[in-house]
């Protein structure tokens, strides 16, 4: 793993999760309802449930289960998808422009940055109205395994046309590579995820994650060939994908963009090439997730 | 280009990273399977309690909205009332009219029969005055 | 061309009225068919052309009004209260860029471009007529997983891309039709139970 894999593999936030009322017994203390947690960039929100309920478990007045409840995060009213990876949801349901927040908070030492969520309950047959993916919470997590295994296999075919290299997975390597995420495990990890990779990917599985002016998530076909020399860099998928926002490279001649690149949390350099900006940004499902966030100066 | 990747990635950690103490992290996998098994009756009998507490909640809600059904029947039902009363006044005094409007009438038949009669029994004396 | 006309009226009849005959019929139907293909100047023959000719009578007896996944309406989601406000705090210059492109977004999204679906079925469940079906480009796969639901009267229905994985029941249709196509059909496959892992 390279020094920037590992920054990425390491990356965590500061959350909050206030416990609603909803779901609590009657005349808990307000102390109780509140677990801070550092959350991994590279995981899923619903993996810390069982964390929760280590601390507020007999507090709660209902038991998650497979055939009634599941647990729900809103942000300021917002659903927040238990399947992205925390790292994108925090990215685009904050608005993150790391300009600002640097500006705010990178000298200020006193200042503390975390991000607040709240825990409710929904029930099953409510879930696809409210646009929730229903799962099964069992204590060994194996449906949102199987989730994660479809994406892995949704990106192995776009990166190599089908998927028969993570098919061909035995069930021992599948439980290797979960354990790998739940246990933090980089090298372990990067040994399975190579099997899927190849050298020479055709085509990339990206995903971008608009917050303004509404939210929307699209998965756009992203060709990389080596013979197309107009379509290599973030840049070139940035003008193809939103050609009001990015009109220049470089913000020094002339035309201004008026959006950037956020990926894990940072700006990204509109001259990276995409497969480079892939194998290192990527997230534990396979795809690269990227936001959007708007210059607030006239630049 | 990877300098400047690497400086970001690092200023943003530095953000990130403040006061993390503060914060529990999961170590390791085994923080998500393991649950501690200590004193499993109290447990169960506190779970089945919860489960108890929760059916009776979902019992309340149920019956509030019988409750809000029953209420609209009962309204609708006093508005029925309320229409049958007043075309029940409606017709009575219909009646009363049509009774007083019937008496007048025989009244006036009487008074022409009688009118009549009278007529012809001063006609009959005339007749057996002449004879 | 009127006989080919009354032939044409005479053939749809019977094909309504052989709809619970068993094979020898439609074959008797087909071949009369194949008359009107030879006036045509098509080679006959050959399965192909005949499978063809077929599911062109089907949709002339109007059954085309089923091929058709009904759509649902597509909400847009407003993003957090905090979030929002970032855009009061934009150059003017930006938010009437940003409005322009969400206008654009709009009415490309009004076009209703309509993709083909191809249903598979796999294993022990009741195949879908007709096989292929359109749904709007904009839709999200969810509607494909309802519409199964309902159409097959199953509580459980299991979809796949090209037979290999299961999408996010989130992503939009036309996006998985543009990247996973074959010859212009997204291939779905379906099964009562758990198929690919």
């Amino acid at each position: 793993m390279n020094v920037i894999q590992n920054l990425l593999w390491q990356g965590s936030v500061n959350v909050q999760i206030i416990i609603d009322s909803e779901l609590l017994l009657p005349g808990v203390p307000w102390q109780e309802t509140i677990v801070n947690l550092r959350l991994p960039r590279n995981s899923y929100l619903i993996l810390c449930i069982p964390l929760i309920l280590k601390q507020t478990g007999k507090f709660l007045k209902l038991q998650f289960d497979s055939n009634t409840y599941i647990p729900w995060f809103e942000f300021e009213n917002v659903p927040v998808y238990w399947n992205y990876p925390i790292g994108i949801l925090f990215d685009t349901l904050t608005g993150l422009d790391p300009a600002q927040r640097d500006a705010k908070y990178f000298k200020s030492e006193d200042m503390i940055y975390y991000w607040k969520l709240q825990l409710g309950f929904c029930s099953i047959t409510d879930c696809n109205q409210n646009g929730i993916i229903p799962f099964q919470s069992h204590e060994s997590n194996q449906a949102i395994k199987k989730y994660w295994i479809h994406q892995w296999k949704q990106a192995c075919f776009i990166l190599n046309g089908n998927s028969k290299k993570i098919m061909s997975f035995s069930n021992n390597d599948i439980e290797l590579f979960w354990q790998s995420i739940l246990e933090r495990d980089p090298v372990k990890f990067m040994d399975l995820s190579n099997k899927i990779i190849p050298k020479r990917p055709h085509r990339l599985p990206i995903v971008i994650y608009q917050i303004l002016p509404t939210i929307c998530i699209s998965n756009p076909v992203v060709i990389i060939d080596n013979t197309n020399r107009n379509f290599q860099t973030v840049f070139d998928l940035m003008k193809r994908e939103f050609p009001n926002y990015f009109l220049n490279v470089n913000n020094d001649s002339g035309t201004y963009n008026i959006a950037k690149v956020i990926s894990n949390g940072i700006e990204i350099p509109l001259e990276m090439k995409l497969l480079e900006f892939y194998l290192n940004f990527k997230s534990m499902d396979g795809f690269l997730y990227i936001s959007l966030s708007f210059f607030t100066q006239s630049n | 280009m990877d300098e400047v990747v690497i400086e970001r990635l690092l200023r943003r950690d530095t953000i990130e990273r403040r006061f993390e103490e503060l914060f529990t992290t999961q170590i390791s996998g085994k923080d998500i399977i393991g649950t501690e098994k200590s004193n499993k009756e109290g447990e169960k009998l506190f779970n089945s309690l919860k489960n108890d507490i929760r059916k009776k909640e979902i019992e309340i809600y149920q019956l509030n909205e019988t409750i809000k059904m029953k209420d609209k029947m009962i309204e609708n039902v006093n508005n029925e009332l309320l229409e049958l009363t007043i075309e029940d006044n409606m017709l009575n005094q219909k009646y009363l009219e049509l009774k007083k409007e019937h008496d007048t009438l025989v009244e006036r038949w009487l008074k022409r029969v009688q009118d009549q009669a009278d007529h012809l029994n001063v006609s009959n004396i005339d007749i057996g005055k002449d004879n | 061309m009127e006989d080919n006309q009354e032939n044409l009226e005479g053939s749809r009849s019977r094909l309504l009225e052989s709809e619970n005959d068993d094979n020898q019929s439609d074959y008797s139907n087909v071949s009369s068919d194949s008359q009107i293909l030879e006036n045509q100047g098509s080679v006959t023959g050959t399965i192909q052309k005949q499978l063809k000719y077929f599911s062109r009578r089907l949709s002339q007896l109007g059954l085309e009004g089923e091929a058709e996944v009904p759509s649902e309406v597509v909400r847009l989601q407003d993003p957090p209260l905090a979030t929002s406000r970032i855009l009061q705090r934009l150059p003017e210059a930006t938010n009437k860029v940003v409005e322009k492109t969400q206008k654009e977004q709009l009415h490309n999204s009004n076009l209703d471009e309509k993709i083909n679906i191809k249903f598979q079925p796999i294993g022990n469940i009741p195949v879908l007529l007709p096989s292929v079906c359109k749904i709007s480009s904009n839709q999200k796969f969810s509607v494909i997983l309802a519409f199964l639901k309902k159409r097959l009267k199953l509580k459980f229905v299991y979809c796949y891309i090209n037979n290999s994985f299961a999408p996010n029941p989130h992503q939009i249709v036309g996006e998985l039709w543009e990247q996973f196509k074959v010859k212009d059909e997204l291939i779905v496959s379906y099964c009562g139970s758990v198929a690919f892992g």
